[in-house]
């Protein structure tokens, strides 16, 4: 798995839509990128080895796992739109710290929706990756996507 | 296309990404899954997934991500990894059987003091030629490097 902890985790349950507010932060994860976590990763993505460098995607996931750990997305969920911006390149080894907050939250019509913030920074403190994930939910849990 | 590290990418406005096609299956998904530690049912268990209004399996919408990095991997190399944005919309599932083909096409390249910035669409779509992830890609290349 990709996303082994090593180090600090967030050991509270992931809170559920009612209990987000707009602009919280949670605290930070960090997950070592090791060779053989990112060869899965290429393997399942079918990417091929890129100079030693962590696919940015791979990054990404592991911001997101961070976000799942905060946040209570329920399996009804859906990802509806992403941006991202790789601003960094990582090195296949290094430890990366996640960063997760909660940006807006609307609901309506029967649908949830989160846009959460992400960052990870490298061990110098310098940010390589800058995302916004919106995730749509459905009120009532059991139908749809993430 | 670029061929070395030094080189900068010689494309212009209307020019065409190569294209990347992937094959999904219900394999590959979990393979994923596995890889991120993401096992929402609605990707790896075909029972739950039969009952939601996909009904069926849906692979990632980061698996379908990944496609579209490795394409801009491909033509703007390390570049994408430092440099690169990226904004999307998913427009509909990848269903566990869907063959993925992922385009781009060069909007515009503008020059900004030492700065090449392109700006590429990119869409995903599956056999059906159905929209499923849509948005726009950027770049920013360093003159000089």
């Amino acid at each position: 798995m990709l996303v082994e902890m090593r180090g600090k985790v967030d050991s509270r349950a992931p809170k559920k839509y009612e209990e987000l507010e707009i602009g919280s932060e949670f605290p930070s994860v960090r997950y070592e990128l090791t060779p053989s976590l990112i060869s899965r990763f290429e393997e399942a993505v079918e990417a091929s080895s890129y100079g030693g460098l962590v696919p940015p995607l791979a990054i990404l996931a592991c911001a997101l796992k961070a976000a799942s750990q905060s946040i209570d997305m329920p399996p009804g969920s859906v990802h509806a739109s992403q941006e991202i911006e790789f601003l960094k390149a990582v090195s296949v080894g290094s430890t990366i710290d996640c960063h997760v907050r909660i940006i807006k939250k609307i609901s309506r019509s029967g649908l949830r929706m989160v846009v959460i913030g992400l960052e990870a920074l490298d061990r110098s403190r310098e940010l390589v990756l800058s995302a916004a994930a919106t995730v749509v939910s459905p009120a009532e849990v059991g139908v749809s996507a993430k | 296309m670029i061929t070395s590290e030094s080189e900068v990418p010689e494309l212009h406005p209307g020019d065409a990404l190569p294209g990347v096609i992937r094959h999904l299956n219900q394999e590959k998904i979990n393979l994923y899954a596995e890889a991120v530690g993401d096992f929402n049912p609605i990707h790896v268990d075909e029972k739950f997934a039969a009952r939601t209004a996909f009904g069926g399996t849906v692979a990632h919408g980061m698996l379908i991500l990944a496609y579209v990095s490795e394409m801009m991997t491909q033509v703007f190399k390390e570049r994408w990894f430092s440099g690169g944005k990226l904004s999307v919309r998913f427009k509909a599932p990848a269903h566990s059987a869907d063959t993925v083909m992922v385009s781009g096409r060069v909007d515009s390249v503008k020059r900004e003091n030492d700065n090449l910035n392109f700006t590429c669409r990119v869409d995903c779509h599956n056999q059906k030629r159905e929209a499923v992830v849509t948005g726009e890609a950027r770049v920013t290349v360093k003159l000089g490097e």
